[in-house]
């Protein structure tokens, strides 16, 4: 086992563990703000790990360039799409509840 | 099994299922967070995916889904907003 395939192993199981903990995290949470705080693990830290990952296992390619791509659209959106949603919720309870749009 | 098919495999079971839960229960917003939830982990297991298959090509699929749940995400959030 070489240093390179030890270190693609600890970026994908530490990726995996963030991810899996944010998720889980989230069925033991009622509010909608702790839900969303439960977003960030998993745009912002679980995927650049395990795109790190994937990166190290592939070397410098045209793959890896595709791979650190989608990592960075996901870490880029994540905290807009979680900003977004907290504004809806908020402007929900101010304005009171309403049916979902069919 | 490789261990990009195992970690898919993990996430699928640990993130994706649990993710589902979340986005089928509650009000209107509390499943749209499990539904951007259920989008970044479906990412994810694409990519790792794709990996485990050895097929570079496939990586186009959670490329277009970064792009569209974003979209389709803050168009939720726009119809989530009560009209005045």
């Amino acid at each position: 086992m070489t240093a390179r395939h030890v270190v693609e192993i600890v970026l994908l199981a530490g990726g995996c563990a963030v991810t899996v903990l944010a998720s889980l995290a989230m069925l033991w949470t009622t509010q909608l703000r702790q839900r969303l705080h439960l977003l960030a693990p998993v745009t912002s830290l679980g995927s650049p790990l395990i795109a790190a990952s994937l990166a190290v296992a592939n070397g410098w390619s045209l793959t890896t360039g595709q791979i650190l791509l989608i990592a960075v659209l996901l870490a880029a959106s994540g905290p807009a799409i979680g900003m977004a949603t907290a504004r809806a919720g908020r402007q929900r309870e101010q304005g009171g509840e309403q049916e979902a749009p069919e | 099994m490789s261990m990009w098919l195992v970690a898919s495999l993990a996430l699928l079971i640990g993130a994706f299922a649990p993710a589902v839960y979340v986005g089928a229960r509650g009000g209107p917003v509390d499943r749209l967070a499990g539904l951007q939830q259920l989008g970044g982990v479906a990412v994810l297991v694409l990519m790792l995916f794709a990996q485990a298959v050895d097929r570079s090509d496939y990586l186009i699929v959670p490329l277009v889904l970064v792009l569209v749940s974003f979209a389709g995400a803050l168009v939720f959030t726009r119809l989530l907003i009560p009209r005045k």
